[in-house]
């Protein structure tokens, strides 16, 4: 394995995760895309639904664990491309796409880990309780949505100002992110409703914020892929300073030193 | 051939000027580009974003319509809740900004007429400023009539719909104060237009997405 091959596998693990979570959430698995319980029913509906699928919410909270694994390396993937736009300067862009990336990814993992933790005891537990769980996992999901939309607009940004002949993203790239940062943010306003199209289990709040976010994945995990296999051992327009990696000509020999030093030569 | 032999062509038989416009297209489509056929304004990756902005409102119609379809009686009646008249004025008001936009716009095209274009778009911005105004005094008389919009669907949309197109006018302002601060530069490169076009564009939109929301809300029955 290359390490151009490990870099491509970076774009493939954004497919992977919006599988691994769409097949955990959906139905069969977990019922939460779309959701059989909505903002207003009772706890004992709530306590029926965990103690009737039961397995199947466990078994789908155990993909969905699994699935976010591959989210941080394609959020990485993204960040690590886009160095080269704020090549040598300090990489403030870069790092506020780091810390986003953390949190969303935690994010992830902590609402995989919450739906576990509601079918965990969910049928000794009191159902008042449980329904109290299960909002807030629900509210996790959709209510904390700034750190995705920050970490989109760092991206639009480098990649509007990628200056180079071959930019690392093609430019309407930028406008994908800027549309995804703007409406992701739909779902917020389901804190002040339990009924209609912004409550958790409306169009607003939960379908439409889904369908921008895995959109949003699939276009930037093809453009990862298809940057990594143009950029292969050069990094056009780069500082050759600070990324000493060259294809066949006068960087081989520099490449071969940084492949021997990190272990990853063929 | 030179542009200017062509045009001594189109007074000549009613044919000929169909030939000759076909033939003196191309030179412009070559050279300048951009008062020609086929071009977009703007870079093309910001109808991307637009059209992509406005797929939600869509969907948004889309649920609206449906939600409507099955409580016409309680839309219709809360419906009636709304002053048409603040809705009046402010479509009045953006349509007056769109036409000072696209006045503006030409004005920044034109290296003559340039000394217009920041006035332009200060006057867009001032019609901007207003709806923003009317709509304070809107949402202070509804939720001072003691309108419970938790719980009615009716007013749970007018909320989110006309909230998520103030928050696009807001950024819409940014962009106007964007074209102002362009327009008022003492000369233009291609690059600069083109960037001017895209925030008109968006502004545009901003117009374009009242102008279905204020018949959508105020006048359905």
């Amino acid at each position: 394995m290359t390490l151009r091959r490990v870099h491509e596998w970076a774009g493939y693990n954004g497919w992977i995760f919006t599988a691994g979570f769409l097949i955990a959430c959906m139905p069969l698995l977990a019922f939460t895309i779309p959701p059989k319980l909505s903002p207003t029913s009772t706890p004992l509906e709530v306590q029926a639904h965990y103690v009737d699928n039961l397995t199947q919410i466990r078994a789908g909270a155990w993909i969905g664990m699994v699935a976010s694994a591959f989210y941080y390396v394609w959020g990485a993937a993204i960040a690590g491309m886009l160095r080269r736009v704020e090549n040598g300067r300090p990489p403030i862009l870069t790092y506020t796409q780091l810390g986003a990336v953390g949190v969303a990814v935690f994010n992830s993992v902590l609402y995989f880990f919450w739906m576990a933790f509601c079918a965990f005891r969910a049928d000794t537990m009191d159902p008042e309780l449980l329904r109290t769980l299960n909002d807030f996992q629900f509210i996790l999901l959709e209510f904390e949505v700034f750190p995705l939309s920050l970490w989109a607009i760092a991206i639009g940004l480098l990649i509007l100002l990628d200056r180079s002949e071959t930019p690392v993203f093609p430019r309407w790239t930028a406008w994908v992110n800027f549309w995804f940062a703007g409406l992701v943010m739909t779902g917020q306003f389901m804190i002040f409703f339990k009924t209609g199209p912004v409550a958790w289990n409306g169009v607003l709040a939960l379908y439409w914020p889904a369908a921008v976010f895995f959109i949003w994945i699939c276009i930037m995990s093809t453009m990862i892929i298809k940057g990594v296999r143009r950029e292969d051992g050069v990094t056009p327009d780069a500082d050759q300073q600070f990324y000493p990696v060259g294809g066949t000509g006068a960087g081989a020999a520099t490449r071969a030193g940084v492949e021997a030093d990190t272990g990853l030569a063929n | 051939m030179t542009p200017e032999s062509h045009s001594t062509f189109t007074e000549a038989p009613a044919i000929r000027p169909v030939v000759a416009t076909a033939v003196v297209a191309e030179p412009e489509v070559e050279s300048a580009g951009r008062w020609t056929r086929g071009h977009v304004p703007g870079e093309v990756g910001i109808w991307i974003f637009i059209l992509g902005d406005m797929t939600l409102y869509a969907a948004l119609f889309g649920s609206f319509m449906a939600d409507r379809s099955r409580d016409v009686a309680l839309f219709n009646e809360s419906a009636a809740e709304l002053h048409v008249s603040f809705g009046a004025i402010n479509t009045l008001l953006l349509l007056c900004s769109s036409l000072f936009v696209v006045l503006g716009i030409r004005a920044v095209r034109e290296q003559i007429s340039r000394q217009r274009a920041p006035l332009l778009f200060a006057l867009a911005m001032v019609c901007g400023a207003g709806f923003v105004v009317n709509k304070y005094f809107e949402y202070s008389d509804l939720l001072s009539s003691d309108l419970p919009p938790a719980e009615n669907a009716f007013f749970i949309y007018y909320y989110v719909l006309t909230g998520i197109h103030l928050t696009h006018l807001l950024a819409g302002m940014c962009v106007l104060y964007f074209l102002y601060r362009t327009s008022r530069r003492p000369r233009l490169e291609q690059k600069q237009i083109r960037a001017a076009e895209s925030g008109a564009s968006f502004w545009h939109v901003v117009d374009l997405l009242w102008i279905v929301l204020f018949p959508l809300l105020y006048l359905v029955a």
